[in-house]
C-alpha cells in the first residue's frame, strides 16, 4: 500500500487532537488526525464532569487556578456555540473532612482574583454539614456540540483528512521521519508527530521508545447522569475539598451530571499503561497496547450510584431531587506528581532532541487548557 | 435481604489479633442482610500490623461493599476516631462498633436492625456482665444526674438512623461523648443485651487515662453533678461567712469583751470573704456557660483515607 505523506500527524481526535489539527491547517500544513473510535470525541472529551474549569477546583495551587481563569475567558469566547452559561454554580465548603473551609477558599478566590459571593449555605445543604456556600462563575460544555464545531470547522480546511477507525499499530524511525502504520495497514509518514491520546498516551509513546513515559496514576471512572427536579434544573452544587461530590449541568443536554472523589474511580492501576483486571476479560477489545473504550466495554464496573447518590443525598437537601438516568465510564490518567497540591497542569513532552522529528505528547485533565499546545505546534 | 444501604464503622487501635475474626464474622453477616453497605476501619494510628492484617483479610475478593480506612493522623482516641468515622459514612443506618474483638452472635446485627425498624433510632448492643466495677459506678451517678432522660451503659456496638445522626448534628459540632449525645437527642432508644461467647472479654488497654479525662469532662457536659456539688461547697461558705458575721456581731453587742478591734477586723474578713464566695458562684455559672461555646468545633486530625475494596 502506498505511503501517505503528512505535515503533521495527529494521533486521537479528541478536542487536544482536532485542535492542533486546525490550528496546523490554518498555518497551512497538511494534516492528518487517526482516530481509533468510529467517530470523534467519544472518550475523555465526552466522558467527564463537562466543567469549563475557572480555577475553583485547586484552593491548594494558585497557579493552576489563576491560569484556569485566563484560559476560562479565551474558551468560552472562542466555542460560545456549546457553552452553557444560564445556571448558578455553588460551590460551598464541607463542615467536617474538607481541607478547605469556608474562610480560606473566600481568600483564595479574592487573591485568584474569581468570583464567589457568599450565600447561605442552608439554601442546598442540610443543617451542619457545609460551613460556606458561594455563588460562582464556572460554566459547563457540551461535548457533542462542540465535536460539531469543531468538525465544521475541519470541514472548511482541504488540508486536513480525519481518519476514524485508524489505531495505530506501530511507528518507527526512518531516516527523518516517523512512518505509522495503523489497524488498516496504512502507512503514514511525517516529520512532526503528535500523541493527543490521553490514556493510551504511554501506550503510543512505547511504540516509539519504551525506555520514556508518563508517570501516571490511571483511574478507571464513571460520571452518572441524573434528570434533577426542576428547583435543581439551573443549579450546579460543587461539595469540596475532600470526598466529596459534585451534581451540575452536563452541558446543554438538560442532564445534570454526578460524580464523587471517592466513588467516581472504581479501580485504580500505577503500572505504566492502565493495568486492570477487566482488561483481561475484554480480550482482544482491549488488548495491551491498545486500550479499549470503556464506556463501550461489556466488562464495566457495576454502577456505584448507591454510593454517590447517597453521600449527595447526605448533603443535598430532601426538597432537591434527583434520579438516575445512565452511566458514562473512562480511563482518566492522572499526573501523579500533582497529588499532593491537587493542580493538573497540562504536561507537554518532546520527546525529539534537535535535528530530529518531531515527537510531541500531550496530557492535560481540563479541556480549557488546550492553548498551551500553542507553542509547541509551530 | 434488606433493601437498605448500612454502614459499618469500626474502631481499630493495635488490633491486629481480632481484626481478622472480626471481618470474617461481621462482614459476611452484614453482606446477607442488606443489599448494600460499605465498611470504614478508623484505625487510631496503631503501631503494631492491624492495617496488614485488615488488607489482608479483605483482599479475598468476597466482600461486596465498599471498604475503606480513615487514617488518623496520630493517636486521638474512641470519641474523635468514632466522630470521623461516622461523619465520612453515607449510610441510611450507621452501626458503631467501638471494638473490633467478637464476643457476640453474629445474628445479634441483624436482631439490632430488626429492633431499629420497629420505630427506634438508636438500638445499643450490650454484654449483659460487661463493664468494670469502675465504669458501672460512673454510668450509675451518670445517670442520675444527667440532665437527659435517656440511661447509658457500656455498649458493644449500636446502630443508628440517618435521623439520629443528622439530629445530633443540629445539637451541636462538636461531640466529646456519644453515647451521651445520643441518650440525650430525645429520639426513641433500645438495648439489646447478649450473654458474651467464648469467655473474651472486651479490654480496653491504653484507654485509663483517656476514658478518665473522658469520664470527667461528660461530667461537667452532660451533666449538672459537678456544678451541684461547687453550688453547694460555695453556698455552705456564705452562709458561713454571714454565720460568722452575726456571731461577731451579736457577741460585741452582748458581752463586749472582744479585744480592741477583734468586731471590726472580723466584720470586714466576713465581709470579704462573702465577696469572694458571692463571685465564685457566679464565675461557676459563667464557666458552665462558657463550656458550650468552647465545645464548638470538631477536633479530630484525619492523615488520609484509603479505599482498599470494592464492589466489582
Amino acid at each position: 500500500m502506498q505511503r501517505q505523506k503528512y505535515d503533521r500527524l495527529i494521533i486521537g481526535a479528541g478536542i487536544y487532537g482536532l485542535y492542533s489539527a486546525i490550528y496546523c491547517a490554518k498555518k497551512g500544513y497538511s494534516v492528518c488526525v487517526l482516530e481509533k473510535e468510529p467517530e470523534a470525541f467519544t472518550r475523555a472529551t465526552f466522558v467527564n464532569q463537562a466543567r469549563v474549569h475557572m480555577g475553583y477546583h485547586y484552593p491548594r495551587s494558585l497557579a493552576t487556578a489563576m491560569k484556569s481563569a485566563g484560559y476560562f475567558r479565551r474558551f468560552c469566547e472562542d466555542y460560545e456555540y456549546c457553552i452553557k452559561k444560564d445556571f448558578n454554580q455553588i460551590y460551598a465548603t464541607s463542615t467536617n473532612f474538607s481541607w478547605t473551609d469556608a474562610k480560606q477558599f473566600k481568600s483564595f478566590c479574592e487573591a485568584a482574583g474569581i468570583r464567589c459571593e457568599e450565600i447561605s449555605a442552608s439554601r442546598f445543604f442540610k443543617e451542619g454539614m457545609c460551613d460556606g456556600a458561594f455563588l460562582t462563575e464556572e460554566y459547563t460544555y457540551d461535548a457533542k456540540l462542540l465535536r460539531d464545531g469543531m468538525l465544521l470547522e475541519t470541514g472548511k480546511y482541504g488540508n486536513i483528512v480525519l481518519k476514524y477507525n485508524s489505531a495505530v499499530t506501530a511507528i518507527h524511525r526512518e531516516n527523518d521521519s516517523y512512518i505509522v502504520t495503523d489497524s488498516s495497514g496504512c502507512e503514514y509518514e511525517t516529520v512532526f508527530l503528535l500523541n493527543a491520546t490521553y490514556a493510551s498516551v504511554n501506550e503510543i509513546i512505547s511504540k516509539v521508545n519504551p525506555e520514556e513515559c508518563f508517570g501516571i496514576k490511571y483511574e478507571l471512572c464513571e460520571i452518572i447522569l441524573c434528570d434533577v427536579s426542576d428547583e435543581l434544573k439551573a443549579t450546579g452544587l460543587t461539595v469540596m475539598d475532600g470526598p466529596f461530590f459534585s451534581l451540575m449541568p452536563f452541558g446543554l443536554t438538560g442532564d445534570h451530571s454526578l460524580t464523587s472523589v471517592t466513588f467516581t474511580p472504581h479501580d485504580v492501576s500505577y503500572d505504566r499503561e492502565p493495568g486492570f483486571d477487566c482488561r483481561n476479560k475484554a480480550g482482544e477489545y482491549c488488548r495491551k497496547g491498545e486500550l479499549g473504550n470503556c464506556d463501550f466495554c461489556s466488562f464495566k464496573p457495576v454502577s456505584a450510584w448507591e454510593y454517590m447518590s447517597r453521600l449527595a443525598r447526605k448533603y443535598i437537601k430532601d426538597e432537591y431531587g434527583f434520579t438516575y438516568k445512565k452511566s458514562l465510564f473512562s480511563m482518566k490518567p492522572i499526573l501523579k506528581s500533582s497529588e499532593v497540591d491537587d493542580s493538573r497542569p497540562t504536561a507537554i513532552k518532546v520527546h525529539s532532541g534537535d535535528g530530529e522529528p518531531n515527537f510531541i505528547s500531550v496530557l492535560s485533565g481540563k479541556i480549557n487548557t488546550v492553548y498551551d499546545l500553542d507553542e509547541y505546534l509551530g | 435481604m434488606e433493601k437498605k444501604f448500612v454502614s459499618v464503622v469500626v474502631y481499630l487501635y493495635n488490633d491486629e489479633k481480632n481484626i481478622e475474626e472480626f471481618i470474617s464474622t461481621v462482614l459476611p453477616e452484614v453482606q446477607n442482610s442488606f443489599e448494600h453497605y460499605e465498611a470504614i476501619f478508623v484505625d487510631d494510628k496503631s503501631d503494631d500490623k492491624t492495617i496488614e492484617r485488615l488488607k489482608e483479610g479483605v483482599s479475598n475478593g468476597r466482600y461486596t461493599g465498599m471498604i475503606s480506612i480513615v487514617k488518623m493522623e496520630n493517636y486521638q482516641g474512641l470519641e474523635a476516631s468514632m466522630n470521623a468515622g461516622r461523619d465520612i459514612a453515607i449510610g441510611d443506618f450507621v452501626y458503631e462498633f467501638d471494638t473490633c474483638i467478637v464476643n457476640y452472635d453474629a445474628g445479634m446485627i441483624t436482631e439490632s436492625f430488626e429492633l431499629l425498624s420497629k420505630g427506634n433510632d438508636i438500638v445499643t448492643v450490650s454484654d449483659s456482665k460487661g463493664g468494670r466495677l469502675s465504669s458501672r459506678m460512673f454510668y450509675g451517678i451518670f445517670n442520675t444526674y444527667s440532665k437527659s432522660h435517656g440511661n447509658i451503659c457500656t455498649e458493644t456496638f449500636r446502630i443508628v438512623s440517618r435521623r439520629a445522626i443528622n439530629r445530633i448534628k443540629s445539637m451541636g459540632d462538636y461531640i466529646p461523648y456519644r453515647k451521651a449525645v445520643y441518650a440525650a437527642c430525645g429520639l426513641n432508644t433500645k438495648r439489646l443485651y447478649y450473654t458474651a461467647t467464648g469467655g473474651k472479654k472486651i479490654k480496653k488497654e491504653k484507654q485509663t487515662y483517656e476514658r478518665m479525662t473522658l469520664a470527667m469532662d461528660s461530667f461537667i457536659y452532660f451533666t449538672n453533678f459537678l456544678e451541684r456539688v461547687s453550688t453547694i461547697l460555695s453556698l455552705f461558705f456564705l452562709v458561713s461567712t454571714v454565720g460568722l458575721l452575726i456571731y461577731a456581731l451579736v457577741d460585741y453587742i452582748k458581752n463586749k469583751s472582744a479585744i480592741e478591734g477583734w468586731t471590726s477586723l472580723i466584720c470586714f474578713i466576713s465581709f470579704g470573704f462573702f465577696g469572694i464566695f458571692l463571685l465564685l458562684t457566679i464565675l461557676l455559672k459563667y464557666m458552665s456557660t462558657m463550656i458550650n461555646l468552647i465545645f464548638k468545633k470538631q477536633n479530630y486530625l484525619v492523615s488520609s483515607i484509603e479505599k482498599v475494596g470494592h464492589e466489582k
